[in-house]
């Protein structure tokens, strides 16, 4: 089966199977052009009888999209607009109820641009709209709006990886946004001093690579395999990394490697559900820094490095020049309502 | 020679501070709010007194000690490579 998409002006011919096509179809369906449009810039497959075809394609399909997008940065996380038209960059590591706090908010009356990739153009500091759906774990515990939870409840809901697609433009149709906001408040969820000089790092590769790969991460100092198992077709691997040794380049390589499927960093352990919010201001390099971790396509040859100055610092400063029109703050994250009370507050405060 | 902006000096204005990146890429220095109003009055206009001259008359404080923060401040980020004297 063959799909057509233009994501961030990107151009992609996606060809597998039937099933993982319509996956991918159906979490980017406002991104689908025309079977005939003009030629793509990019096609993306997978091998006939690939074990990992869904995981592999996906990783194709994001790649292409996120070494050849300009001139964007990506963030992980999510893109909101407040009531007076401000935009609000959500990023955080996962685990944080970034989606939740999402969808909260839309309920209240935000507008969404996205929900798990923000585009932030540097130079005229917008958020562009990612209108991907939404990914819910069918009979999960997150808090979710009833609409999103009655679409994802159902059997023939689509999915990807285990999870139900949610269009949130279906739930809530006039949120969806499909124009860039003007970037006003940015929100990084976290707890305030989390100690930076330790990650967690996990990473899913083919199995048949397995060796070889748990034989380059044995050689770099400073990561400790915490767990290492085979599921299925797939090696997984739960790693400490202690940052003061240094072994961030050579992780960087082999986070790059064509046989990793997944990775995924995290500076931080999970919130505590249970505790009051609470919020500080961050300085706009502060929050650059914590943003560029966040950071998806700042993969070495990507487009959106082209043309920078070399080196993690100035991206840093690109970032938090483009933060200037924003105020920022780190939320320690808590019990859910106060949560997103505090987020809104936060919203007026920056309009203010 | 007037002080002004090195050249190969990669900087970014944060509105806040001004931030700078290190030859080694891997590193950041940062100006605070003051400090960024001293680098933006160095433009090469402006010899280092003009420049004490200028703070003392917006902050109502003695020019001579506006003129030893200047240089001090002057010298470190000549020494920094973000401010060339010529």
């Amino acid at each position: 089966m063959i799909g057509r998409f233009r994501v961030l002006g990107v151009d992609l011919r996606v060809e597998g199977p039937t099933d993982v096509v319509s996956s991918i179809g159906a979490a980017y369906a406002r991104f689908k052009i025309p079977a005939n449009s003009p030629a793509p810039h990019l096609c993306v497959t997978v091998p006939p009888g690939s074990p990992d075809a869904e995981m592999l394609l996906y990783q194709r399909f994001l790649a292409a999209v996120l070494l050849h997008a300009e001139p964007q940065a990506v963030f992980h996380g999510a893109a909101l607009v407040d009531r007076g038209g401000g935009g609000l960059l959500l990023a955080g590591p996962s685990g944080h109820g970034k989606s939740s706090l999402t969808l909260a908010l839309v309920e209240r009356g935000f507008g969404f641009l996205g929900d798990d990739y923000a585009p932030l153009d540097l130079s005229s500091a917008t958020l562009w709209p990612f209108p991907r759906t939404a990914s819910v774990l069918p009979g999960g515990t997150a808090p979710l709006p009833e609409g999103v939870r009655r679409l994802a409840e159902r059997r023939e809901a689509p999915r990807l990886f285990g999870k139900a697609l949610v269009d949130i433009g279906a739930v809530f149709p006039e949120a969806l946004r499909m124009e860039p906001a003007p970037l006003r408040t940015v929100v990084v969820l976290g707890a305030p001093g989390t100690e930076t000089d330790v990650s967690f790092l996990h990473l899913a590769a083919r199995a048949a690579d397995g060796a070889r790969l748990a034989s380059a991460l044995a050689g770099i100092a400073g990561v400790v395999v915490e767990s290492d198992e085979t599921v299925g077709g797939q090696r997984r691997w739960s790693l400490r990394v202690e940052h003061a040794q240094g072994p961030t380049e050579a992780l960087g390589a082999l986070v790059e490697d064509e046989a990793v499927l997944y990775s995924e960093r995290t500076w931080s352990g999970p919130p505590d559900f249970t505790q009051r919010p609470s919020a500080s201001p961050l300085k706009r390099r502060e929050a650059a820094v914590l943003l560029t971790r966040e950071l998806l396509n700042r993969r070495r040859g990507s487009r959106f490095l082209q043309g920078r100055a070399d080196g993690i610092a100035g991206i840093v400063l690109d970032v938090a020049q483009a933060l200037r029109p924003a105020e920022c703050f780190q939320v320690r994250v808590g019990r859910f309502a106060e949560t997103v009370d505090l987020i809104e507050r936060l919203t007026e405060r920056s309009a203010s | 020679m007037n002080p002004r902006p090195a050249p190969g000096a990669f900087g970014r204005d944060a509105g806040d501070e001004c931030l700078f990146r290190d030859s080694d890429g891997m590193r950041i220095h940062v100006l605070n709010r003051t400090a960024r109003e001293i680098y933006l009055l160095c433009d090469g206009s402006r010899s280092s007194a003009e420049v004490a001259g200028e703070l003392a008359h917006r902050y109502t404080v003695d020019p001579g000690m506006a003129l030893s923060d200047v240089d001090d401040l002057v010298d470190l980020l000549v020494r920094l490579g973000i401010l060339s004297r010529g």
